[in-house]
């Protein structure tokens, strides 16, 4: 009988691995299909908002506006789904600090609005990353955000929509670059280097970058660690500060629009959608399917860990309103706020000591 | 034996550190000359004979090489306002502790005309490495680390050769850049406040020294002083030091394939107190990028300075008026930008095209050792832009200071300086500091 069930177990763990996928698949399927559409998409929204502000810039309505601002929030989602993987040209060509560098600098943003330079794209190109990008236009189209994120559109000046009209193009053109730099040429002094995309899931000796699969799924679970430690330990706990009286509104992101929370969850979306492979209509392997051949109760423990922080960054949001700006100066937010924190924490400690030691096995 | 009588000459440091150290023991007439205080030393020329004098006395009983050796340094304690981040404008404050400056000065006298002179600098404690073993690395690797901040440095080396009749002399090697009080006035008793400048650091390199060869001519109270050193990378010119950071100190050579040329005309020295000097600097900096394609057009930089120092009895002057231009500079700002890497300059690539520095210190002698200051500094790295590079009043920066310095002992000092600091940034708050710095100067035996 117990041969009978050795012998069952082992046909079923050979047919398993039969099935698992290889290391290769993972790759390519995460590189093309997670990576690349996330930073297609990317550009697409980063146009799409570029257009709408240009809309707004023309035509300044209650409407365009809001049609703005929903374009803006549109945005931020294929930007914030792709902080676990901020390796390759975002790093390499400095992309990552022109789109989102916060806190604003908003005491240089009045200084040059309040100038009599014409604004065009080169000049805003010109300024310290601290006045472009995301959280520029973001202030810009959405206002203070201490007690409202409603801006009245009566209240943009022509200064104003000038601004956010180059900053928005200028924001398009470095996400067009990104894109094209993980699809084409992710060099652009060197144009005859293939995309990003085609390093990464190609792996082996002649390649400079990864000479194995195992240093590319190393890449990826770095990935998934270095957002999980950011949005605990940097972006929640940071503002957070060691009690309600040294909370830190300056440190917020995306505080004038109130989409912190949204933000959040997105950087750890973007963990799941590199551990299971799955990003809008695509379907895995992720690096989920290699710890499966390991350990398949750790597999699945691993994406309802990371499920249960997106739910758990969601509920921090006031019941009476607000987001992650307002709660943090309440207990109850707070309390809600240091669960979200000691979860992701753990998640980062189950992927560093149980997740990435599976590359070993 | 060698090695016993080694560390009993480091033993008595404090004798080595002044005297002029024979190799073999001299005459006591000799001895005497040599450890006795030099007075009226107005100018180099007097300094140098004196050295030559002293040397042509001590070579009856002794060889060349001879070997100089002094030493200077301090350490500050200082609190100073800042701010949380670019959104929380109340001031914080912050104190600090800073083993600041350490600094070994020799000489190598080789024979009457000639003598190589060096300094080694320890800045901020020095630094520390050590190696680990990481056993999860792959093979198992070994890691050099480095552990605290701080710099080992050696500021100056250079061959001086001197032609006596002529009134000629040349230096070869690494020798400080005559174009700003605070590349010459580094010793601390040379300045009452603890540093010469506290703006150029904002606008052009600190303590500057280049690789080069310098030729100087004196005639009467005048010396002309004509350079061609090594040129700074404009790779590494950054907003809050406008073309400071291109001094090449990155890497283990400095890339020399555009050299610049330095002029100088100083009527009695600048150093000692008692001077006015005029320079010129200009150089490209676009040859000497490490990535060669990226920007192929000029970057010339160009400084104009005067400077001053001047004590008439009780009263001291000091100041000095730096000219900066920097050509092409939106070029330069936009292809920094992209830069990738360590040497990416995040939100700091844009450059102003034009830069203004003003500095004015007077001094009064109250007691015998003791000396009060006031000082008052402007630097403007944005002055004048080019293209559509902003002009940004965050980098128009005014200092004003006070203090003392007080030599309680003869070579070791006490300075204590009070600044207040303001930008032309609106809606951006004065902020204040205040240092000790603690130190001595053996130049002060001389």
């Amino acid at each position: 009988m117990k041969t009978l069930k050795m012998m069952a177990m082992a046909i079923a763990f050979m047919g398993l691995t039969a099935q698992a996928a290889t290391n290769k698949e993972i790759i390519n399927h995460i590189s093309y299909k997670v990576i690349l559409a996330t930073y297609n998409d990317l550009a697409t929204e980063a146009a799409n908002l570029s257009t709408a502000v240009s809309a707004l810039a023309a035509n300044p309505t209650t409407e365009t506006l809001t049609a703005a601002q929903n374009q803006w929030r549109v945005t931020r989602i294929p930007w914030e789904s792709s902080e676990a993987f901020l390796f390759g040209p975002v790093d390499s060509l400095g992309i990552d600090p022109m789109l989102d560098t916060w806190p604003l600098n908003k005491l240089d943003l009045d200084a040059v609005l309040s100038g009599n330079r014409a604004i065009s794209t080169d000049f805003v190109r010109n300024l310290p990353v601290t006045l472009q990008g995301f959280h520029t236009i973001e202030y810009l189209l959405f206002g203070e955000g201490k007690t409202s994120n409603n801006k009245p559109v009566s209240s943009l000046t022509a200064k104003q929509l000038e601004y956010a009209k180059a900053t928005a193009a200028l924001l398009a053109e470095y996400t067009a670059n990104l894109a094209n730099a993980w699809s084409k040429n992710h060099d652009p002094e060197d144009p005859t280097t293939p995309g990003y995309v085609k390093i990464i899931s190609q792996p082996g000796v002649n390649n400079q970058i990864y000479s194995s699969e195992r240093a590319v799924m190393e890449e990826f679970i770095q990935g998934m660690i270095g957002i999980a430690d950011e949005v605990a330990n940097g972006k929640m706990s940071d503002p957070m500060g060691g009690d309600i009286a040294s909370a830190n509104m300056a440190l917020v992101e995306s505080p004038f629009a109130w989409n912190s929370l949204n933000d959040f969850s997105f950087n750890v979306r973007s963990i799941y959608s590199i551990y299971t492979g799955n990003y809008r209509d695509a379907k895995g392997p992720g690096v989920k399917a290699l710890v499966e051949k390991v350990d398949a109760e750790l597999a699945s423990r691993v994406e309802a860990d990371i499920l249960n922080c997106i739910q758990l960054i969601q509920a921090i949001r006031p019941a009476k309103g607000g987001d992650f700006g307002q709660a943090i100066f309440t207990h109850d937010g707070r309390a809600r706020t240091q669960k979200a924190i000691d979860a992701l924490n753990a998640l980062r400690e189950t992927l560093e000591s149980e997740v990435l030691p599976t590359l070993d096995m | 034996m060698k090695k016993l009588i080694l560390v009993f000459a480091l033993l008595n440091f404090q004798h080595l550190a002044y005297a002029q150290t024979p190799a073999v023991p001299v005459n006591s007439e000799t001895s005497t000359k040599l450890n006795a205080p030099v007075e009226d030393q107005k100018d180099e020329d007097q300094k140098e004979q004196t050295e030559l004098k002293l040397v042509t006395t001590a070579k009856s009983s002794s060889e060349f090489p001879k070997l100089e050796f002094k030493s200077y340094g301090y350490m500050v304690f200082g609190q100073r306002e800042t701010f949380k981040t670019v959104q929380n404008l109340k001031p914080i404050i912050r104190r600090e502790m800073d083993l600041a400056e350490i600094a070994f000065e020799g000489e190598y006298l080789l024979n009457e005309n000639s003598k190589i002179e060096f300094e080694v600098e320890i800045e901020h404690g020095g630094v520390g490495t050590t190696i680990e073993f990481d056993p999860f690395e792959e093979f198992g690797e070994f890691e050099s680390e480095i552990e605290k901040g701080g710099e080992v440095v050696l500021p100056e080396f250079y061959y001086k050769k001197t032609f006596t009749k002529t009134h000629t002399a040349l230096k070869v090697g690494k020798f400080p850049v005559f174009i700003a009080l605070g590349s010459v006035l580094t010793k601390p008793s040379r300045t009452a406040s603890i540093i010469a400048s506290d703006v150029e650091g904002r606008m052009i390199p600190v303590g500057w020294t280049e690789m080069g060869v310098q030729l100087e001519q004196k005639y009467n109270a005048f010396t002309l002083r004509g350079a061609a050193i090594s040129g700074l990378n404009s790779e590494f010119f950054r907003t809050y030091s406008w073309v400071g950071g291109g001094y090449q100190r990155h890497f283990e050579t400095s890339n020399a394939d555009d050299i610049a040329t330095l002029i100088s005309l100083e009527w009695g020295d600048v150093v000692k107190g008692s001077g006015i000097a005029i320079g010129r600097y200009q150089g490209n900096t676009t040859g000497n990028r490490y990535k060669v394609d990226k920007m192929t057009e000029d970057a010339v930089v160009t400084l104009d300075s005067a400077m001053a120092t001047y004590k008439y009895e009780r009263v001291g002057f000091a100041g000095e008026l730096i000219y900066g231009d920097l050509s092409n500079s939106d070029i330069v700002s936009q292809r920094n930008a992209t830069l990738g890497g360590l040497a990416k300059p995040k939100g700091f690539a844009p450059l102003g095209h034009k830069a203004v520095l003003e500095s004015v210190q007077l001094s009064y002698d109250a007691f015998e050792d003791f000396t009060v200051y006031v000082k008052a500094e402007h630097v403007d790295t944005f002055a004048d832009v080019q293209g559509t590079i902003n002009k940004n009043q965050r980098y128009d920066v005014s200092k004003r200071s006070a203090g003392f310095v007080w030599f309680f002992d003869t070579a070791a000092f006490l300075k204590f300086q009070f600044l207040r600091e303001n930008t032309e940034l609106l809606g951006l708050p004065e902020t204040s500091q205040a240092n000790f710095a603690f130190g001595f100067d053996l130049d002060r035996f001389n």
